[in-house]
């Protein structure tokens, strides 16, 4: 397929999301206000959300918009509950890790998860709304995590917090590291490429890149906190090095 | 904290509170400036380094702050505004505890 008709295929994307997408928030939102048990109802969003996520890959793979590859089984994971944490370079890396592991929760940013019509959706599929502007917001996400860890889901964190930006120096934020620390459970980093880049802050939407992309998910090996005194400066340290070296982050 | 203590002697407290609890390297407490930010532009602090913050607060002077406090983010704005922040504190009748 040419250039000019993936251009094409993007469209009719865009297109079908507008159109079909409001009835499936419509859906969730019905969901998330039927009377069902928490967990019962969390499950079921959940299981949406990742056969949404499915189908948006695989649509993706059709139409050569990107080709999304996951080189971790669930069985690499830890047992128990853990954070997840991962470079961001495009705006697919959410879905991809929620595929596997869709029982995973993630932070969202306030702006988002403030979205009338995300908010059922989120909410009921056990996110976390992020820390907002209030310097000691952090504590309350914080507990909420060390909450839902004890409820044994694992915890999704981006340390850059937004998607990187190449050539820029990011912040990689101490947060998923803390709460890894605090509630004493390994960290998992994921390793996220795609190669030409796309869907990134330089390579939107609208901008195909050519041949078609490939993003692949690999794993390091987990940390236990107790080998860094659970400190999270140290744990912090040690991951952001381990993502340096590989040219993971921007 | 006695009384006597100017607002410079309190700001260079401040700052080498923050120095120490946040483990910054390369920074000197006497080069932290009194008005700049302290979180994203400036010293660049994160979200988990103010709740550090706020506890050492806490132990060195007596003065709780609520993570459900409105003005949290103007009390964290800067040294002075920590400053202005623990001297209300510790001047209230019922507010800071006493150290």
């Amino acid at each position: 397929m040419g250039v000019s008709l993936r251009y094409v295929a993007t469209f009719f994307t865009l297109a079908l999301y507008g159109l079909v997408g409001p009835w499936g928030y419509l859906v969730f939102a019905l969901v998330a206000v039927f009377p069902l048990a928490r967990d019962r109802r969390r499950r079921l969003l959940q299981g949406a959300m990742r056969g949404g996520y499915i189908l948006l890959h695989t649509w993706m793979r059709w139409f050569r918009l990107m080709d999304v590859r996951i080189e971790v089984t669930r069985d690499q994971l830890p047992s128990g509950p853990c954070v997840i944490v991962a470079n961001h370079p495009t705006l697919v890396d959410v879905t991809t890790i929620l595929r596997l592991v869709p029982e995973g929760c993630t932070i969202a940013k306030p702006m988002y998860y403030q979205r009338w019509w995300l908010k059922p959706l989120l909410k009921g599929s056990g996110q976390i709304e992020g820390a907002n502007l209030q310097p000691l917001s952090a504590a309350r996400v914080v507990e909420r995590a060390i909450e839902r860890l004890r409820e044994g889901a694992p915890l999704v964190v981006f340390p850059e917090s937004t998607r990187t930006e190449h050539g820029r120096k990011m912040p990689f934020h101490r947060l998923a590291f803390e709460i890894a620390s605090r509630a004493d459970v390994p960290v998992v980093p994921l390793v996220i490429r795609c190669v030409p880049s796309y869907l990134s802050k330089e390579n939107p939407l609208l901008r195909l890149p050519k041949p078609v992309p490939v993003l692949t998910v690999s794993m390091l090996p987990a940390l236990d906190p107790g080998r860094f005194d659970n400190d999270s400066r140290q744990l912090c340290d040690r991951v952001r090095s381990q993502y340096r070296e590989l040219g993971a982050l921007g | 904290m006695t009384t006597t203590m100017t607002n410079e002697d309190l700001d260079l407290e401040i700052k080498r509170l923050i120095v120490d609890t946040l483990m910054l390297e390369d920074v000197e407490a006497a080069e932290i400036d009194t008005e700049a930010p302290l979180f994203i532009e400036g010293l660049g602090l994160d979200s988990i380094d103010a709740l550090e913050l706020a506890l050492a607060i806490h132990k060195k002077f007596g003065v709780k702050t609520s993570p459900d406090d409105e003005r949290n983010r103007e009390y964290f704005h800067s040294v002075k505004s920590l400053r202005e922040f623990i001297q209300q504190r510790q001047a209230a009748p019922a507010g800071g505890e006493a150290r």
